[in-house]
């Protein structure tokens, strides 16, 4: 199914619309938009590029049923995407042992690859990567610890307090303080989404 | 600054909660109201709501820092062709054409690696349920409002019957007291020809009275005193008095001073007797 120049000029709730209404070109031109986000957070969480592939799967399908559930008041297409997709990524982890599958998988990565999306859209995702990683990486240690447990690894504020030792306030303060700096930071790039 | 403060920690905590929900698209779309927790705030409003907002694009930002994914030769065509093997939720009004595959049929579907409880839920309703159960909503809905019609136009139709009904009494009220008064009217136009008739009468003594001033306080005005032969009683015939409808005390003028003779009542053309103890 190719994507029609229309649907390459289409914002991205507009195509999520276009899905709503049974548009499989509409779920192909956000596949191209946004896969390689999804791969590179599924990977990050279940550890495996084989099962990433299938999360980034899922939620694509998930996209396909449940689109006209999408609002985009509440959310952008993107996070709404990642959140899925990492939901999607941490109930593998949970449920199913991938670990010892990361090899065979490595090996399935290098059959070949497919490229998506256009120059600009690239150019624009690397742009918004390189900032989101360097704000992270900014962060005190403490404070992007517990908000990449609770992000990657699917981590409630209880739970990261459980296997850290840390007290659940404390928890919590570093994840308020992470979070505050981090959007006035990104400030820019939460533009984009909206 | 304080609650200001707090209300920001709480956007936070609300856009967290979408990390924790069982299902984040849903938790998203309900926004606050759907999200648990002691955080929930007593008076959220539209500005919380948008912060809320600000920081889950702040969460879904976190899903660039990982390094992007190549999607594997063919992935591309391996989800679209997925799709027809997947049904939409059925949310929207069915189309034409669109594929329907029956529940059992999903719950089996090998092209499902996903094991997606939430779309099969046990409360979910086969299509074609749900399409029977549409149209008898739809049934009911008509009836409904084909009977809030009639209730209308039922109402309608006795407001206008009860407006005829008042109109209808008004008259006969206004006919009854126009009636009265024309009866009365034929009295005293009996009684006063039968009076004129008297003072035509050859033999009458008759005193002409003229109004008072000059001019004339009231320029039509006119009576005669006259009385009949052998009743012994004077009687005091005036018309065009004005007001015409008043009542009027009747005085004799002496010598010894005003005396009262009498009321003379209402009317064109009034018959007063006047008493005989007066002279």
């Amino acid at each position: 199914v190719a994507t029609t120049p229309t649907l390459r000029a289409a914002g991205d709730a507009a195509l999520v619309r276009a899905v709503s209404q049974g548009s499989r070109e509409a779920v192909g031109e956000l596949y191209d938009r946004f896969a390689p986000m999804l791969l590179g957070l599924a990977r990050r969480v279940v550890q495996d590029p084989g099962d990433a592939e299938e999360v980034v799967q899922e939620a694509f399908l998930h996209l396909w049923s449940r689109a006209s559930g999408y609002d985009p008041a509440r959310s952008s297409v993107a996070t709404w995407l990642a959140l899925v997709t990492r939901s999607r990524a941490i109930d593998r982890v949970r449920n199913r042992n991938v670990v010892g599958r990361a090899h065979a998988a490595a090996q399935r990565e290098s059959e070949g690859a497919h490229a998506s999306g256009d120059g600009s859209a690239r150019v624009l995702d690397s742009e918004r990567r390189r900032r989101v990683r360097a704000e992270l990486a900014s962060l005190p240690e403490e404070q992007r610890r517990v908000l990449e447990l609770g992000f990657y690894s699917g981590l409630t504020q209880r739970e990261i307090a459980q296997r850290t030792g840390i007290p659940l306030g404390t928890v919590k303060t570093r994840t308020l303080l992470a979070m505050k700096k981090l959007r006035a930071a990104l400030r820019a790039e939460i533009r984009e989404l909206l | 600054v304080t609650e200001s403060i707090d209300r920001e920690d709480q956007a936070i905590l609300a856009a967290l909660a979408a990390l924790e929900a069982e299902a984040p698209d849903e938790a998203l779309r309900e926004g606050w109201s759907g999200a648990p927790g002691p955080w929930k705030a007593p008076n959220w409003t539209e500005g919380d709501e948008t912060l809320r907002r600000l920081y889950v694009e702040t969460l879904g930002l976190l899903g660039y820092a990982g390094e992007p994914g190549v999607p594997r030769a063919g992935a591309r065509e391996r989800l679209l062709a997925a799709l027809g093997e997947r049904v939409r939720k059925v949310e929207e009004p069915e189309e034409p054409g669109a594929e329907v595959v029956p529940l059992a049929a999903r719950r089996t579907s090998a092209g499902d690696p996903s094991g997606d409880g939430d779309e099969q839920a046990a409360g979910e309703v086969p299509p074609r349920r749900r399409s029977w159960a549409g149209r008898l909503a739809a049934l009911a809905a008509a009836l409904l409002l084909g009977a809030a019609l009639a209730a209308v136009w039922l109402s309608l139709e006795l407001q206008g019957a009860r407006d005829a009904l008042t109109r209808l009494e008004a008259e006969r009220t206004d006919l009854a007291e126009r009636l009265s008064r024309q009866e009365a009217l034929i009295r005293r136009g009996g009684q006063i020809g039968e009076m004129i008739a008297a003072v035509a009468t050859p033999g009458v003594d008759v005193c002409p009275l003229h109004p008072m001033g000059d001019p004339p306080l009231v320029p039509g005005a006119y009576a005669v005193l006259y009385m009949p032969p052998g009743s012994g009683k004077w009687y005091l015939l005036a018309s065009n008095l004005e007001p015409a409808e008043g009542v009027y005390m009747v005085w004799l003028d002496t010598p010894g001073g005003a005396l009262p003779a009498g009321v003379l009542s209402a009317g064109t053309e009034s018959v007063l007797e006047l008493d005989p103890a007066r002279p």
